[in-house]
C-alpha cells in the first residue's frame, strides 16, 4: 500500500502538470506494472493503481497486536447470567420500565446477578440514575464488574466489589461501592464502620468526605458524637461541616443539640395572663458570635420570605431535637402547634419543626401536623408527613386524604401526589388499601368528572408498581372496566399491561428469590 | 411457532411500533383470536367502540388491519404475531370468519392471476426479441461505461485534489450509471464519494478504488476475449446478474447440509438487502444467498443462524462461484453444528484465492476461531492468535452486547471482510452467543 500512497501523492495535482513516475517494484507485481500500456499517462496511472490495489487486497496481512487482550472474566456460576427467559424479562424493564419497577426488579435479583445480555443497558441506566445504584451494584455479578472495567463511562461500577470480599469494595471500590459497604457495615457493626471511616477521611477529597460522613446516618448513635464534633470544628470542607451538623442535630443528647436548645431556650419566657403563666417567645435580637461555627447562616438567602430575626430563629429550631420541646414546656406537639399558631413567630417555628420532623419521622409530630392541615401558611405534603406513621395508620390516613373533596385534577392527581411522596424503594401497599383505592376509583369513574381525570390512567400504571401480588387480578379487572371516558386508554394501556405482566413474572420466576419488598 | 421474536423484531417498521405491540400482546386486549399456521386473525380493543380487525396471511407474510395507522405492519399486526409466538393456545382453531375469509380469498385470487400472467408471459419465448433486448441493454451499459471512462481520465489529468470538497456532482454521475442500466457502476461511484470525504489516507484509498474501476472498465471493453465465467463476473460487477430462473435451470447444483454462518440485513433507500452466508457441511464450500425486498425487510425463507439446513443450491456462474439460490425450500436438520473455522492464515489465503479468480467481488466471508474482542481508544478490534488484530465495523450497542455475552472468552467469529474492516455477524463460545442486530 506504500506504493499506492506514493502514486496518490503524485496524482494530487494531475497528470497534466506532473507525469507519474511508477516506482520500480520487484517480482511479479513489478513485471505486471511494467507490462502496462504507457501511452496515456492518466490511463496508465489508473491501471497501475488498480493493480496495486487489487494485489494489496489479495496480499493483506492483518496488523500485529498493539496490546494484549484483557484477562477474561472469572466465572461466578450464578444461574441467572445465561438465562434467556430472564434476559427477555429484564430487557424491557431496564430499557423503559418505570423507576419503581426497575428498583423492584433489581431487588428481586438480590443474591444473584443480572442476565449478561442486559448488562450494557443496565450499566448505562445506573450511570444516568444514581438512585438505582445501591440495588444495581450488588447484582452486577463478576461479569458486570468485568464489563464495567472495559468502559470508562461505567467507572462508577468498575471496582472489585463482591460479596465474598467486602473489604475489597472498601479498599479499591468506587465511591458508590464504598458507600454501600459502609452503610451495610453500619447496620451490623456501627463502631467498626466508624473506625473505617475515620481512617479513610484524611485521604479523601472534600466531596467524597461529605458523602461518606452523611452515610453515618445509618445506625447513628451517641458514640458517633466525638467524630462528628471534630469534623464540625475542624474539617475544611463546608459540605462536610454541614453534614456533620445535620447528624449531630439528630442526636438528642449531643453537645451540639444542647447548644442549639440553649439558644432557643434563651428566646423563651413566661408572661402572666390573668391567672395563668403563658409561654412566650421572642426571636434572637442578634446573630450569636459562636453560631457560625455551628453551621448557621447570618445572612438569609435571596428569596427567603422570613425576616432576618425569624430566619435565625428558624435555623435554630430546625436543629433542636423535637423531644426537647415537650420536656421543656410540658406541652404536647399538638398544643405546641396551637401555641405557635397564634404567636408572632409562627412561620419560623412551624417550618423549623416541619424540617426536623421530615428528618426524624416522629409519629406524634406527624399526627399533630396532619391534624392542622390543610393550613395555607404551611407547605407540607400530607402524604409525606404520613410516612412517619406506622403502616396501618399511614394507609388509613392516605385513604382519608384520597376521600376528601376531589380537587379539579381528580383522584388521579391525588394518587400522583401520594406516589411522588414515596421513596424509590417504598414497600408495597397492603392488599386491603389497594382494594379500597380500586373501589373508590371505580365509583368515581361512574360520575361525570371521569372524563376530566387526565392523570388517572398514567398514575395507575405507577400505582401498579406498588400493589402486592395478591391484588394483580383486581388491578387488571379495574383497568378493564374503566369507561372509555377516562382519558389516555391508548397511550397508557400497553404500559399498564406490561407492568403487571412483568411484576407477575418477577414474583413467580424460580431464579428470583430476592427480598420481597 | 410461526415466527421467532427476532424475526418479528425485523418486521417492525420502527422501535415505537414494536414497543406498543409488546404492550398489546396479552389476551386481555383481544376479545377474539383465531387461526393457525397459515393465517392468524383477531379483534383488538382500541379507543373506539368497535374493536380493530387484525389479520395476517403467513404466505408473505401479509397484514391487514382496520385501524387508521399509516405504519406497516401496524402495532396490532405485530402484537398478533407476538401473542401467537408466546401463547399459541390462546388462538381458536377452526375456519376463519367471513371478514378474514374474504381477504384471504382475494389474496389467493390475486396470486393466481399473477401466476397466470407470468406463465402467459413466459409462454411465447421469442428468442429473437430476447436477443434484441439484450443487445439494447449491452449498448446502454457500454455507453455508460464510456462516459465513466472519460470522467475517470479527466479527473486523473486534473488531479485528485479537485475531488475533495463539495464541487463534484457524485449523485448525478451515479444516477446516470443507473439510467444506463449499470447500477454496479453507480454503486462504485457512490463508494468513491465516501472515500473522497474520508479522513485516513483518503487519497491512496480513493486512487486505489479509481484504479479498480479502471480495471473493470478495461475488462468490460475486452469482454469478448474473456472466458464465459469471467464474463459472468463482469456482468455481475456491472450490476446485471444472471436471471434467477436461468440459474435454477442451468447453474451448478449442489445438494448437502448447509450451515448458516451469518446474516446481514441492510437498507438503502427503501430497498432492503439480505445476505445469508452458508457453508457446505461436507464440501466446506461457502455460499451466499442474496435477496432484495422493497419497503419492508420481509424475506423468505427464514434462516436461523447456527442451524443446519438440508437443501439443494444452484450457483450463479462465475470464476469463483459463490452466490446461489435455493432450488427448493430448506429443511432444518439440526439446530447447531460442530464444525469450527481453520486458521487466520487459511482464511486470508481463501480471500486471496477468491480475489485472484474474481477481482470484482467487494465482500468476503471470514470465519475465525479463538478471537478476543477489545475496545481500544474508541475503536473495536478483534485479536487473533498468535499475533494479529483486525479492525471491526460494529455499532457500539452490538459490540457491548457481544462483550457482555463473551466476558473476554475466546470466541468463534463470523463476519464480512471488506478489505479494510471486518463486520461481525455472529459469534460462538461453546454455542451460538450472539448475532448482529439481534434483540437486546
Amino acid at each position: 500500500m506504500q506504493a499506492l500512497r506514493l502514486l496518490a501523492a503524485q496524482a494530487m495535482v494531475g497528470t497534466e502538470r506532473q507525469a507519474p513516475a511508477l516506482p520500480p517494484l520487484p517480482g511479479g507485481l513489478g513485471a505486471t506494472l511494467a507490462a502496462l500500456d504507457q501511452s496515456d499517462p492518466a490511463a496508465s496511472l489508473l491501471r497501475a493503481a488498480g493493480v496495486l490495489s487489487v494485489c494489496g487486497l489479495a496480499g493483506h496481512r492483518p496488523a500485529p497486536q498493539a496490546k494484549p487482550a484483557p484477562a477474561p472474566c472469572p466465572p461466578d456460576g450464578l444461574p441467572q447470567g445465561e438465562d434467556a427467559g430472564l434476559a427477555e424479562l429484564f430487557g424491557p424493564v431496564i430499557a423503559d420500565g418505570p423507576l419503581r419497577l426497575q428498583a423492584e426488579a433489581l431487588r428481586r435479583l438480590a443474591g444473584g446477578c443480572l442476565p449478561h445480555r442486559v448488562l450494557p443497558a443496565a450499566l448505562d441506566l445506573g450511570r444516568r440514575n444514581r438512585v438505582l445504584r445501591p440495588w444495581l451494584l450488588p447484582v452486577l455479578g463478576q461479569r458486570g464488574q468485568w464489563l464495567a472495567r472495559q468502559n470508562p463511562d461505567w467507572a462508577y461500577a468498575a471496582g472489585t466489589a463482591d460479596d465474598d470480599n467486602p473489604e475489597d469494595a472498601w479498599e479499591t471500590g468506587s465511591l458508590d461501592q464504598r458507600l454501600i459497604h459502609l452503610r451495610r457495615l453500619r447496620q451490623t457493626d456501627p463502631a467498626q464502620a466508624r473506625e473505617l471511616l475515620a481512617q479513610t477521611l484524611p485521604e479523601a477529597g472534600a466531596k467524597e468526605r461529605a458523602a461518606l460522613v452523611a452515610a453515618l446516618e445509618t445506625g447513628l448513635g451517641a458514640d458517633d458524637e466525638d467524630l462528628l464534633d471534630g469534623l464540625l470544628q475542624k474539617d475544611r470542607g463546608k459540605d462536610v461541616r454541614l453534614a456533620a451538623a445535620a447528624l449531630l442535630a439528630c442526636l438528642p443528647g449531643s453537645r451540639y443539640a444542647e447548644r442549639m436548645a440553649a439558644r432557643v431556650d434563651a428566646c423563651l419566657g413566661l408572661r402572666r395572663k390573668l391567672l395563668r403563666q403563658v409561654l412566650t417567645l421572642d426571636a434572637p435580637e442578634a446573630f450569636g458570635a459562636d453560631w457560625k461555627a455551628d453551621g448557621l447562616e447570618e445572612a438569609k438567602p435571596p428569596h427567603e420570605k422570613l425576616g432576618p430575626r425569624a430566619w435565625w430563629l428558624y435555623q435554630l429550631v430546625r436543629c433542636v431535637p423535637l423531644p426537647w420541646w415537650a420536656a421543656r414546656t410540658g406541652l404536647t406537639p399538638a398544643e405546641l402547634l396551637d401555641w405557635a399558631k397564634h404567636g408572632e413567630w409562627r412561620d419560623a417555628l412551624w417550618r423549623g419543626w416541619l424540617d426536623r420532623q421530615i428528618q426524624t419521622a416522629d409519629p406524634a409530630w406527624a399526627e399533630a401536623f396532619l391534624s392542622h392541615l390543610p393550613a395555607p401558611q404551611l407547605h407540607a405534603d400530607p402524604f409525606r408527613l404520613a410516612l412517619a406513621l406506622p403502616p396501618e395508620q399511614r394507609e388509613r390516613h392516605w385513604l382519608r386524604c384520597l376521600r376528601q373533596t376531589p380537587p379539579p385534577a381528580g383522584l388521579g392527581g391525588l394518587l400522583r401526589q401520594l406516589l411522588l411522596s414515596l421513596p424509590a424503594d417504598a414497600e408495597n401497599f397492603s392488599a386491603d388499601f389497594c382494594r379500597q383505592v380500586f373501589a373508590q376509583i371505580a365509583a368515581q369513574t361512574q360520575g361525570a368528572e371521569a372524563g376530566r381525570d387526565y392523570y388517572l390512567r398514567e398514575t395507575l400504571t405507577e400505582f401498579a408498581c406498588l400493589v402486592p401480588p395478591e391484588t394483580f387480578d383486581d388491578a387488571w379487572g379495574l383497568w378493564n372496566v374503566l369507561p372509555d371516558a377516562v382519558p389516555g386508554a391508548n397511550a397508557a394501556g400497553p404500559r399498564f399491561a406490561a407492568v403487571l405482566g412483568q411484576r407477575r413474572t418477577l414474583h413467580s420466576h424460580p431464579l428470583l428469590t430476592g427480598a420481597t419488598p | 411457532m410461526l415466527f421467532t421474536l427476532e424475526q418479528i423484531t425485523r418486521l417492525a417498521p420502527d422501535d415505537a411500533s414494536l414497543k406498543a405491540a409488546k404492550g398489546l400482546a396479552s389476551p386481555g386486549h383481544w376479545p377474539t383470536l383465531g387461526g393457525g399456521e397459515a393465517a392468524l386473525w383477531g379483534e383488538c380493543k382500541g379507543s373506539g367502540a368497535k374493536p380493530y380487525q387484525v389479520q395476517m396471511d403467513a404466505a408473505g407474510p401479509a397484514f391487514r388491519c382496520s385501524c387508521p395507522s399509516r405504519k406497516f405492519p401496524c402495532k396490532h399486526g405485530l402484537a398478533l404475531l407476538l401473542l401467537h409466538t408466546a401463547q399459541p393456545q390462546s388462538f381458536a382453531a377452526g375456519p376463519p370468519p367471513a371478514w378474514v375469509e374474504e381477504w384471504l380469498a382475494s389474496r389467493r385470487q390475486k396470486q393466481e392471476s399473477q401466476a397466470q400472467k407470468k406463465s402467459q408471459d413466459a409462454a411465447p419465448p421469442d428468442p429473437q426479441a430476447a436477443a434484441k433486448r439484450e443487445a439494447k441493454r449491452l449498448e446502454r451499459m457500454s455507453a455508460g461505461a464510456e462516459e465513466l471512462q472519460r470522467w475517470l481520465l479527466d479527473q486523473t489529468r486534473q488531479g485528485l485534489a479537485n475531488l475533495r470538497g463539495g464541487g463534484v456532482d457524485w449523485r448525478g454521475l451515479a444516477a446516470r450509471m443507473v439510467d444506463a442500466q449499470a447500477p454496479g457502476l453507480g454503486r462504485r461511484v457512490q463508494a468513491l464519494e465516501s472515500l473522497a470525504a474520508s479522513d485516513e489516507d483518503w487519497a491512496g484509498r480513493l486512487l486505489g478504488a479509481m484504479g479498480q474501476l479502471q480495471l473493470l472498465l478495461d475488462g468490460w471493453q475486452r469482454r469478448a476475449e474473456l472466458s464465459p465465467p469471467r464474463q459472468a463476473d463482469l456482468r455481475t460487477a456491472m450490476g446485471w446478474p444472471q436471471d434467477k430462473d436461468d440459474v435454477l435451470q442451468t447453474g451448478e447444483h449442489l445438494a448437502e447440509p448447509w450451515e448458516a454462518l451469518g446474516l446481514a440485513v441492510e437498507e438503502n433507500d427503501k430497498l432492503w438487502e439480505r445476505r445469508v452466508w452458508l457453508r457446505g457441511a461436507t464440501s466446506g464450500r461457502r455460499a451466499l444467498l442474496l435477496d432484495f425486498a422493497h419497503g419492508h425487510p420481509v424475506f423468505e425463507p427464514l434462516f436461523s443462524i447456527g442451524a443446519t439446513y438440508q437443501m439443494t443450491l444452484a450457483f450463479y456462474p462465475g470464476a469463483w462461484p459463490r452466490r446461489a439460490v435455493a432450488v427448493a425450500p430448506p429443511r432444518l436438520v439440526a439446530n447447531a453444528f460442530s464444525s469450527r473455522p481453520a486458521s487466520l492464515d487459511a482464511e486470508f489465503s481463501l480471500v486471496a484465492d477468491a480475489l485472484a479468480a474474481n477481482p470484482w467481488a467487494t465482500l468476503w466471508p471470514v470465519w475465525l476461531g479463538e478471537t478476543r474482542l477489545v475496545f481500544e481508544q474508541g475503536a473495536w478490534l478483534a485479536l487473533i492468535p498468535p499475533d494479529s488484530q483486525l479492525l471491526l465495523q460494529i455499532t457500539d450497542d452490538d459490540a457491548w452486547a457481544l462483550a457482555a455475552l463473551g466476558g473476554g472468552r475466546a470466541l468463534t467469529l463470523f463476519g464480512e471482510w471488506d478489505g479494510e474492516r471486518l463486520r461481525p455477524l455472529s459469534a460462538w463460545a461453546e454455542r451460538l452467543l450472539w448475532t448482529a442486530g439481534g434483540p437486546h
